[in-house]
C-alpha cells in the first residue's frame, strides 16, 4: 500500500519520518524481549525503553519519571481525567470539572461518563474565534472544582486556547489543571514549565511518530488513582507489557520534532499562506477562527455555497486528502459541534473544510491544491444552490463581520 | 450537452431517499440516454472506494455529486450541462 497523492491531512495524522522506522525496526526484531526481564536481553531493551523517555520528556522541559506511556491521547486523556475523578470518590467525594464545549471527544466522553457518576461538569463555550476565554473559565468555576480540562490547540480549527492563564488560575485556587496538548505539542513551543500544567496529554502520531503511543505528563507530588489493573509498570501508574517499538518511535520523533521545531513551523506557515492566498483569489473563502491564535499548520476555513462533503470527497477522488468537521451520525451529516458551539450557522459548518499541513509539504502542492480546490468550487457551485445546503445566518461570525450574510 | 457515454453511480439504501433518486436518475435517463446507470449498496468495495458513506449517494463522470441527500432532476441537468461535462466532450 502506498499513498500516491497530496496530503493535506497532519491534524489527523502524520507519515512516520524514516528516522523513527529505522529507531524502531531492532526493537521489532532482535529487540524483542521484555523490558520488565531482569537478565541481559530485557535489560538492554529497558535501556531502550529510558533513552524514549528522556527524549520524550526533554521536549516538554519534564522529568523522566513524570512521564508515563500511553497508547495514545485518548488513553492519556482519560487516564488524567478519570484518575481525578477517581481521587475524589476513593475520599468519598464528588465534585465539579470545568471544561470547555471545543474539546476533543476523549475529553467529552469522559466528561460525560463522570455526570453519570455523580459529578458535575461545565462545559465553557469559546468566542466567536472559536477560543476559550480565560475569565470564562474562571467564572465558571465554583467552591468544590478540583478539575480543569483544556485543550492546548483546537484540533478542527487550529486556534490555540490560553492554557498558561487558566493554569494561573487553576493554580491559584489549588485546582487540577488537565491540558490536552495533542494538537500541539511538535507544532508550537509547549514546555509544561511554561503552561504550568499538572497533568498534559500527547502522542506522537501528530508528529511523524507512530500511531498508538502516547504519553501522560504527570507533574510530581500529584497523585492520580490509576485506571487500569496490572503489573508495576510505569512506576504502577499504567500496567501491561510496554509498546516498546512505539515507544522508540515515539522518543524519536519527539526529538526530532524538538530540533526542527522553528523551521517546521515557518515552512508550514509559509505553504498556509502561500494556499490561502491563491484560494481567496478565485473562491469566495472565510478563515474560521482566528488566524493570529492559530497553530501554522491548520487553515479551517469556509468556502460559501461549497458544500464541503461533496468537495472533500472530489479531492479525494483526485488524490488530494483534507478534512470535514461535519461528522455523520444516525445515518445523516451533523454539523461540526466546535464551529456550531462558536456560533456559526450550520451553513458555515456544511461549508468549511480544514486543511492541516506538514513539513513534507512543498508549494508546489499547495498550488496544486488551490488549483483543484477552486476548480471544484466552482463545479459544485453550480450544482448545489443555497436552498439545498443552507444560507448564511446573519448571526453567524464568520461571515456576518464582512457583512456578506 | 454531452454525447458521449456517461457512466452514472447511484449508491442506494433501502429507504425513501434512495428510491426517490434512483427514480429521478429514470426520469433523467429518459432525456438523456448517454446515461449508464449503475446500482451499489454502500457496503460495497465501490462505495468504499469512492468514500460514500450516506444514501442516497450519486456520481456522473467520476464526479461525486451527492451523498446522503436526493441530487433533483435540474441540479443534474445543470451538471450535465456544465463546462465540465462539455470540454470532456469535445
Amino acid at each position: 500500500m502506498s499513498l500516491q497523492g497530496i496530503y493535506f491531512d497532519h491534524a489527523a495524522t502524520t507519515p512516520v519520518h524514516p528516522e523513527v522506522v529505522e529507531a524502531m525496526l531492532p526493537f521489532l526484531r532482535e529487540g524483542f524481549a521484555n523490558p520488565s526481564s531482569i537478565h541481559t536481553a530485557g535489560r538492554q531493551v529497558r535501556k531502550g525503553v529510558n533513552e524514549a523517555r528522556d527524549h520524550v520528556a526533554g521536549l516538554l522541559g519534564a522529568k523522566a519519571q513524570e512521564i508515563v506511556f500511553t497508547s495514545g491521547g485518548t488513553e492519556s486523556n482519560t487516564m488524567a481525567i478519570y484518575g481525578a475523578a477517581f481521587s475524589q470518590e476513593s475520599a468519598g467525594k464528588r465534585g465539579h470539572i470545568v471544561t470547555t464545549a471545543i474539546e476533543h471527544p476523549a475529553v467529552l466522553s469522559a466528561c460525560a461518563f463522570l455526570e453519570k457518576r455523580g459529578h458535575r461538569v461545565t462545559y465553557v463555550r469559546p468566542n466567536n474565534k472559536v477560543r476559550v476565554e480565560a475569565q470564562s473559565i474562571a467564572e465558571a468555576l465554583e467552591p468544590d472544582t478540583y478539575l480543569i480540562t483544556m485543550m492546548l490547540v483546537n484540533n478542527e480549527v487550529g486556534t490555540i486556547q490560553p492554557v498558561a492563564e487558566v493554569a494561573g488560575i487553576a493554580r491559584a485556587r489549588g485546582i487540577l489543571m488537565h491540558c490536552d496538548g495533542v494538537q500541539g505539542v511538535g507544532k508550537i513551543p509547549a514546555r509544561v514549565s511554561d503552561l504550568g500544567v499538572d497533568l498534559f496529554t500527547f502522542t506522537g502520531h501528530k508528529f511523524s511518530g507512530p500511531k498508538g503511543c502516547g504519553a501522560l505528563y504527570i507533574r510530581d507530588g500529584v497523585e492520580l488513582t490509576p485506571i487500569s489493573a496490572g503489573g508495576k509498570q510505569e512506576q504502577g501508574r499504567r500496567g501491561g507489557t510496554e509498546n516498546v517499538a512505539g515507544i522508540v518511535g515515539f522518543g524519536k520523533a519527539c526529538e526530532l520534532a524538538g530540533g526542527n521545531l522553528d523551521g517546521n513551523s515557518n515552512h508550514v506557515r509559509q505553504l498556509r499562506e502561500r494556499l490561502l492566498s491563491q484560494l481567496g483569489d478565485v473562491s469566495s473563502v472565510r478563515i474560521n477562527g482566528d488566524i493570529e491564535h492559530t497553530v501554522p499548520h491548520i487553515a479551517n476555513v469556509c468556502l460559501v455555497y461549497v458544500d464541503a462533503l461533496l468537495l472533500m470527497l472530489n479531492l479525494s477522488q483526485r488524490k488530494i486528502f483534507i478534512s470535514v468537521g461535519s461528522a455523520c451520525a444516525s445515518g445523516k451529516l451533523e454539523p461540526s459541534y466546535v464551529l456550531r458551539s462558536a456560533g456559526m450557522s450550520d451553513f458555515a459548518s456544511f461549508t468549511s473544510v480544514r486543511f492541516s499541513l506538514g513539513p513534507s509539504n512543498t508549494p508546489e502542492e499547495a498550488d496544486e491544491v488551490a488549483r483543484n480546490v477552486s476548480e471544484l468550487a466552482t463545479l459544485l457551485r453550480q450544482v448545489r444552490t443555497p436552498e439545498e445546503i443552507g444560507q448564511c445566518d446573519e448571526n453567524c461570525p464568520c461571515l456576518w463581520q464582512e457583512g456578506v450574510a | 450537452m454531452a454525447e458521449r457515454n456517461l457512466r452514472v453511480e447511484l449508491y442506494l439504501d433501502q429507504d425513501e431517499a434512495s428510491a426517490e433518486q434512483r427514480e429521478v436518475i429514470g426520469k433523467v435517463s429518459q432525456r438523456f440516454p448517454q446515461l449508464e446507470v449503475q446500482e451499489f449498496t454502500l457496503d460495497s468495495s465501490q462505495a468504499l472506494d469512492r468514500g460514500i458513506i450516506l444514501a442516497p449517494g450519486l456520481v456522473i463522470d467520476d464526479v461525486i455529486l451527492g451523498v446522503g441527500r436526493v441530487v433533483s432532476a435540474g441540479k443534474i441537468r445543470r451538471f450535465l450541462e456544465s463546462d465540465k461535462v462539455e470540454d470532456e466532450n469535445g
